[in-house]
């Protein structure tokens, strides 16, 4: 299953996207990308969703719109409605299930003088939904968060997993290797100001171009990502170790390595099999 | 002039003459001549010998170029040659009118261009494709008019001397950075002439390709020297040997210049017809065979010189045509040998890959910053310093693109990110890098590419041209000024390619503080390479000599930029502010480093950068008394000094270039030896560390570093090439340019100045032990014990400090609460512990030095000796591990972490018991990739949960069991768990269980429930036994933060929507029960939620079985209590609540 696109099949794919409703996305576009990995699919799904929040969350929960949804929502509530009351309001404005609960959940605990409640009471309250005192509330919380793979502490701890899960699978594979590196944490003691998930002690060479770190990326390539990466990461570790290599696990656009002109940083979607290590005989 | 006159007309052995010169004893026949001033005379000999072939040749090197407009250049003070005039610019394309001039009545017919002889500055490399169309009254461009000097105050000076009139290029020959400045204050009517200028710009057509090549017609014919016609041979017989004897003994000032005049002499072109019109004032040199054939035999005679200098241009001698039928036995023999004995390496690597500066945690890492916050500042700090170099790099080349547009808001606020010094140090020491390894990326100018297409033909018959045509397209002539920062007025240092990019990023930081911090790094770069002694290699010297110009070039742009003045100086201004700065120190104290380097045979490694520094000198600087003694030594140096002849080259022309500089004070070169040697005089011999390897006499120079370190010595070989390519075809006209000298910066930095200490009679045995061995074994014994002291410091740093840090920050919390400050008594206690550590990991590594020695140090070594460079390796290394620890462990060390410790400590109010599992405590886990990944089960319980119930979906026991052991696995054989993961995992398997329970309690084994809790148990073991977790909350918010609810409002309305409430009702109690069995929930947990729960109103049916849950739950209880062990605290709490609860609950009419 193919994980790399080409710009034309990601354009054709993001605008079918686009035309989709919410729910099911992924399953839809694995019927008109069928040659296309689902994991790529979810991941490019998932990332715009992302996207789509980041532009639009501000204007979504100005304190008006928030006084207004909750209203909505304790109606619902009074009128005895059937559960599902905030995965419904969720579809209705355009927020995604967890972000609404989250503000829900704010507007609920605001203080006397209706500033937000303290982040760390709110994070407590979204990650053991129990613990709220209003058992309606507590029970739409959950249901959204049971709902939601982008937001919400389960989603969070998700992707954080997925993110780690993959840094250690490159570990054990350069290890398999025989590659000598350092990994982050290593680095990190010996206080690196930037660390890379893998800073190779010895070079080694893929397709002919030597690489000194490896960082892993358990998410798709595109350019916004990339850009971002490439920003606050990539090229901070360019300026400290020379060219090196970023893994995007579940795949990236073609030619986003043009970018970087004479920066060398090549992107893969695996570890390649092909290194070649430093001839370490006499 | 008149002795010199007499001297090559009489019959004098001329073997006197030299005598004379070279030691002062004057013979007979000479004293005749030479009166009674022959010590006056002796050292102004040589100059006034150049002003005699000056004058003698002034007639007809006047009609070079047969150009009208020309007339007027040569002869002229050196100072105005130094500035583009209309005269010297202007010629270098064939005018519109000129076929007039050029009709040919010579026999000898050979078609020419129009030859010019004058430099291009950069901007006018290829003046020729605008002007062929214009007329050349008027002034075109602004590059080319005309510019009036003012006599500077400086010019005591000889007015004239030999070669000053050919420099062929004012602003890359004369050209010390502000000399463009110089030529842009003489323009007495600016404005004018720029709207002039604009005008005409209007009028310019570009000419097509085909009237570039069209420029045969124009042809016109000049004198062709014939040996036959050469006069008075005897004579020019002997001035060519006074000459070439005055050149190869360092005699003459600028070694460079006069050569550069011979070859002028040898292309000298002058046309039959104005020759014919212009009265010649009879002379030794007043003809073209003359000038020829005296230029020809001198340069023939200068065998000491053709051989250091690069293949290409001798290959331009030895196809000369003049050459050849001047001196056939040179040409045809001699120097075909020479180049085929001159192996010419390229010591640059071809082309460096690693292009960033790397980060070393030695010099980089967070030890090396004062703070967590200036060592984060400085990793912006960094990278945005690489990003706008970058930037740079991508647009510079760009035309229109403007690097202050661009990058100044970027620069200025990276560089006072943070007001600091330590910031500023490394910003400096990163900017220094990087600077280095870009000059170093500089690839040879002679490199050969593509060797074949019309391109590759250009670059052996002229490299210049190519490297100009190169330039036109990347960098067309409009976009110039946009490359530079600034306005057209400002002062610009010359900087070639990408060093522009560390220029004016100076110059938009406009930092004084960076400056400073530049400087300091900049002085100290320079010291450590001048004490270099990684220098065996000829590529690392190479590479060492270039550094030391870059650094040193840009210390002088720091250094003198501020001196620097757009406008030309009156005189009563330039004395005003040589006064002022009458007493100015240098950052660097370039007569030490001169002294130094004389005596310790290191002048070859000191000279280049030295003088690179002193080129960017203003005016006023180079008369300032401090300069004064500087540059007595440096006369001195060029007048005396014994290096290997490529060594003595390379050194000699370099100076004989910075003496040629249109800034250098003239008269101290006519002063005597004796004068000079009295600024010599006051070093006693210098004695101190005499370690360092000699240079001088070491065949490390050869071609091609010479001519990285003096670019312009193409201007030899751009001369012969011009010549060549008129002579031989008739193509487009060439220009002469040559390469402008890099400068390079110095800084303030007296040498080490050592203290008279009292040695030790042990100490002196040492110094004289390691005197009388090989230098290597001292640098042997110093190395290892340097790495070994440092690989000692490193354990401490990396493993010791942090493990007992760690562990005190473990006692912290057991430390008795009474206890008066316990950070300063554990800070002390662990000072102790490091040292103690530190010693003894001093002494294990001393255990190797001796089969390190021993593998290291010259095998014939007698035992004995061995035995001790092993102590002192020892010794040292013991005391320089102590020297570091004495330094750094302190209190002060330990002191943040421990606090920062007591803090968190204090925050959460709880001092835990010891021995909690923490994370290093833990088993080595192996991990099992067959278990499945975290995110994957993650997944798997959140779907199942929601599908539970929403859908109603089935959930065996099976599948319970099954999901049970995969967390089972997941969370004890797998290393990829991170703690939020592990978290996650403990509320969704919670949630599971009890929503099974409540939907589907049939689901639910006898085990089931027990087994879940026996895995959570194990899994997140509570701290019990402790006034647990009441995290500062705000009032009416949180009761406990715990995972296991069960009673809370949420799962009661889940309960609620049972359809078998009784079976979910039982399955719940169980778990209630199990959970404060396991001592996951406690009694008071239990308390507190269910008044929580009463608070609300609710269905009666489910306060019942609500009341029937909490009656056998405080019925646990009281079996609990009545049994005898059990903690105190738990049984002493009342039970009277919850039975009250449970019967009010109970009660129908609620």
């Amino acid at each position: 299953m193919a994980r790399v696109l080409n710009q034309t099949t990601y354009n054709s794919l993001l605008d079918s996207l686009f035309k989709l409703p919410f729910r099911n996305r992924v399953q839809s576009l694995q019927k008109l990308f069928p040659e296309l990995s689902v994991d790529t699919l979810k991941c490019i799904v998932a990332q715009e969703c992302q996207k789509r929040m980041k532009g639009s969350h501000g204007r979504l929960t100005t304190s008006e719109t928030v006084e207004a949804m909750y209203k909505k929502f304790t109606n619902s509530i009074l009128m005895n409605e059937e559960p599902g009351i905030l995965l419904r309001l969720s579809d209705e404005v355009g927020l995604t299930p967890a972000l609404l609960a989250r503000s829900i959940i704010e507007r609920h605990y605001q203080r006397d003088d209706k500033s937000k409640p303290a982040k760390l009471l709110v994070s407590t309250l979204m990650k053991n939904t129990a613990l709220i005192d209003d058992r309606d509330l507590a029970f739409e919380t959950y249901l959204c968060l049971l709902e939601d793979d982008e937001y919400g502490p389960i989603a969070e701890a998700t992707k954080q997993s997925r993110g780690y899960e993959y840094e250690i699978y490159l570990r054990m594979e350069l290890e398999n290797c025989k590659v000598s590196f350092l990994h982050e944490d290593h680095l990190r003691m010996k206080g690196y100001d930037k660390t890379p998930d893998i800073k190779l002690e010895i070079p080694v060479a893929v397709d002919g171009q030597v690489i000194n770190w490896i960082e892993s990326k358990a998410l798709f390539g595109d350019e916004e990502v990339h850009r971002g990466y490439l920003k606050d990461q990539l090229y901070s570790y360019w300026n400290r170790f020379g060219p090196g290599l970023v893994i995007y696990w579940f795949g990236y656009v073609e030619d986003l390595e043009k970018i970087h002109q004479n920066r060398i940083i090549l992107i893969r979607d695996a570890l390649p099999r092909n290194m070649v290590l430093m001839d370490q005989h006499l | 002039m008149a002795l010199i006159l007499d001297l090559v007309s009489g019959d004098i052995a001329l073997f006197h003459v030299f005598t004379w010169l070279d030691i002062g004893s004057v013979h007979q026949d000479l004293k005749e001549l030479l009166k009674d001033e022959s010590e006056n005379i002796r050292y102004s000999f040589p100059q006034l010998l150049i002003a005699f072939i000056k004058e003698q040749t002034s007639s007809i090197v006047k009609l070079h170029n047969i150009h009208p407009y020309e007339l007027h250049t040569v002869a002229s003070p050196k100072r105005e040659n130094l500035l583009p005039t209309v005269n010297n610019l202007s010629l270098s394309s064939p005018s519109p009118n000129f076929k007039n001039n050029g009709s040919c009545q010579e026999t000898r017919k050979i078609r020419k261009i129009t030859p010019q002889r004058l430099d291009l500055s950069s901007d006018s490399a290829f003046p020729s494709l605008q002007q062929s169309a214009q007329t050349r009254e008027i002034p075109k461009k602004r590059r080319i008019n005309p510019t009036q000097l003012i006599e500077s105050p400086v010019t005591t000076r000889v007015p004239l001397q030999f070669g000053s009139c050919s420099r062929p290029s004012p602003p890359a020959l004369g050209h010390n950075a502000f000399n463009q400045a110089q030529e842009q204050s003489c323009h007495k009517s600016l404005d004018q002439e720029r709207a002039l200028l604009k005008e005409k710009k209007h009028q310019i057509t570009i000419p097509t390709i085909s009237d570039l090549g069209s420029t045969a017609p124009k042809n016109w014919m000049c004198v062709e020297p014939d040996i036959s016609f050469v006069t008075k041979l005897s004579q020019l017989d002997r001035l060519s040997a006074l000459c070439s004897f005055c050149l190869s003994r360092n005699l003459v000032p600028s070694l460079f210049s006069e050569i550069q005049f011979l070859i002028q002499l040898l292309v000298l072109r002058v046309s039959p017809a104005k020759l014919k019109q212009t009265h010649l004032v009879q002379s030794l040199l007043d003809s073209v065979h003359n000038c020829v054939y005296f230029s020809a035999k001198t340069l023939e005679h200068l065998e000491g010189i053709w051989c250091h200098v690069d293949q290409s241009v001798l290959q331009q001698l030895m196809h000369n045509p003049r050459l050849l039928l001047f001196c056939p036995e040179w040409t045809n023999d001699k120097l075909p040998k020479l180049i085929s004995s001159i192996t010419n390496v390229d010591r640059i690597p071809p082309h460096k890959t690693v292009a960033n500066v790397a980060f070393q945690t030695e010099t980089d890492n967070r030890f090396n910053f004062a703070s967590d916050s200036s060592f984060q500042v400085f990793r912006k700090q960094r990278d945005q310093f690489c990003e706008a170099w970058q930037i740079w790099k991508v647009n510079s080349s760009i035309p229109g693109w403007n690097m202050s547009i661009a990058l100044q808001k970027m620069i200025q606020s990276l560089v006072d990110l943070r007001r600091d010094c330590v910031n500023y140090a490394h910003l400096a020491r990163l900017f220094r890098s990087q600077l280095l390894n870009v000059a170093q990326l500089v690839k040879p100018i002679n490199e050969l590419e593509e060797p074949d297409g019309p391109l590759g033909q250009l670059q052996s018959s002229d490299p210049d041209k190519l490297r100009r045509l190169r330039d036109r397209l990347t960098n067309p002539p409009e976009s110039r000024p946009a490359r530079c920062v600034g306005t057209e007025n400002d002062i610009k240092m010359h900087f070639e390619g990408d060093q522009e990019f560390f220029r004016d990023f100076i110059l938009l930081a406009a930092s004084p503080a960076f400056n400073e911090h530049l400087k300091n790094s900049l002085v100290s770069g320079i010291e450590d390479l001048s004490s270099s002694e990684d220098c065996d290699d000829r590529a690392q010297f190479a590479e060492t000599v270039i550094a030391l110009q870059v650094m040193a070039k840009f210390l002088g742009f720091l250094h003198f930029y501020p001196h620097a003045s757009a406008d030309h100086l009156p005189e009563h201004i330039f004395h005003h502010l040589s006064r002022l700065r009458i007493s100015q120190r240098e950052p660097i104290d370039l007569v030490s480093y001169i002294k130094d380097a004389f005596y310790k045979g290191r002048l070859v490694l000191v000279i280049p950068w030295v003088v690179t520094y002193l080129t960017l000198a203003d005016p006023v600087s180079l008369c300032l008394p401090g300069f004064h003694s500087v540059l007595c030594h440096l006369i001195f140096v060029y007048r005396k000094a014994e290096l290997a002849p490529a060594n003595a080259f390379l050194i000699r022309i370099l100076l004989g270039w910075l003496f040629s500089q249109s800034n250098f004070p003239l008269p101290l070169l006519a002063k005597p030896d004796d004068d000079l040697l009295i600024e010599f005089g006051n070093l006693s011999l210098a004695t101190t560390d005499d370690q360092l390897p000699r240079l001088d006499q070491s065949r490390l120079v050869d071609s091609s570093l010479i001519h990285q370190c003096c670019p312009f010595l193409w201007s030899w070989k751009h001369l012969l090439a011009e010549f060549a390519c008129s002579d031989a075809k008739n193509s487009g006209e060439k220009a002469s340019v040559s390469r402008k000298i890099t400068p390079v910066s110095a800084e303030e930095n007296p040498s080490p100045v050592k203290a008279p200490a009292v040695k030790s009679l042990q100490k002196s045995l040492e110094e004289n032990f390691f005197h009388n061995q090989p230098s290597s074994v001292k640098r042997t014994v110093e190395f290892v014990a340097e790495r070994l002291a440092s690989n000692v410091v490193r354990d401490v740093r990396h493993q010791i400090i942090p493990r007992l840090v760690l562990h005190a920050q473990a006692t912290l919390k057991t430390w008795p609460s009474t206890a008066k400050d316990p950070v300063e008594s554990l800070c002390l206690q662990l000072c102790a512990d490091v040292r103690n550590e530190a010693a003894s990991a001093a002494t294990s590594a001393i255990a190797s030095i001796e089969s390190t020695l021993t593998a290291l140090l010259p095998n014939d070594l007698l035992p004995p000796v061995r035995r001790v460079c092993v102590s002192i390796a020892s010794k040292l290394t013991q005391g320089k591990v102590l020297d570091w620890i004495q330094l750094h462990v302190t209190k002060s060390l330990f002191k943040n972490d421990l606090e920062v410790e007591l803090a968190k400590l204090d925050k959460s109010c709880a001092r835990r018991v010891p021995g909690s599992p923490t994370a290093s405590d833990k088993p080595q886990v192996v991990h099992d990739p067959t278990t499945q990944a975290p995110s994957f089960l993650i997944d798997r319980l959140k779907t199942l949960i929601r599908q539970v119930i929403r859908d109603a979906s089935k959930v065996s026991e099976q599948d319970l069991i099954d999901l049970l052991s995969n967390c089972e696995g997941t969370l004890h054989r797998r290393v990829d768990v991170t703690p939020i993961v592990s978290k996650c995992l403990q509320q969704l398997t919670f949630d599971l269980l009890f929503i099974v329970c409540v939907f589907q309690p049939e689901s639910i084994g006898s085990q089931t429930i027990i087994a879940w809790v026996a895995f959570w148990c194990k899994t997140y073991p509570s701290v019990d036994g402790v006034e647990t977790e009441e995290p500062v909350q705000p009032p009416g918010a949180l009761i406990s933060t715990c995972v296991w609810q069960v009673l809370t409002p949420k799962q009661l309305l889940l309960l609620a929507q049972s359809t078998s409430p009784r079976e979910s009702w039982n399955h719940v109690t169980t778990l209630l029960l199990q959970l404060m069995k396991s001592g996951l929930v406690r009694y008071k947990d239990v308390q507190e939620q269910a008044i929580a729960v009463v608070r609300q109103e609710w269905p009666q049916e489910l306060l019942g079985r609500f009341a029937t849950c909490v009656r056998d739950i405080v019925d646990w209880h009281r079996n609990q209590k009545s049994e005898p062990n059990l903690s105190t605290s738990e049984s002493c709490d009342d039970d009277g609540l919850l039975s009250w609860l449970s019967w009010f609950c109970a009660q129908d009419d609620l």
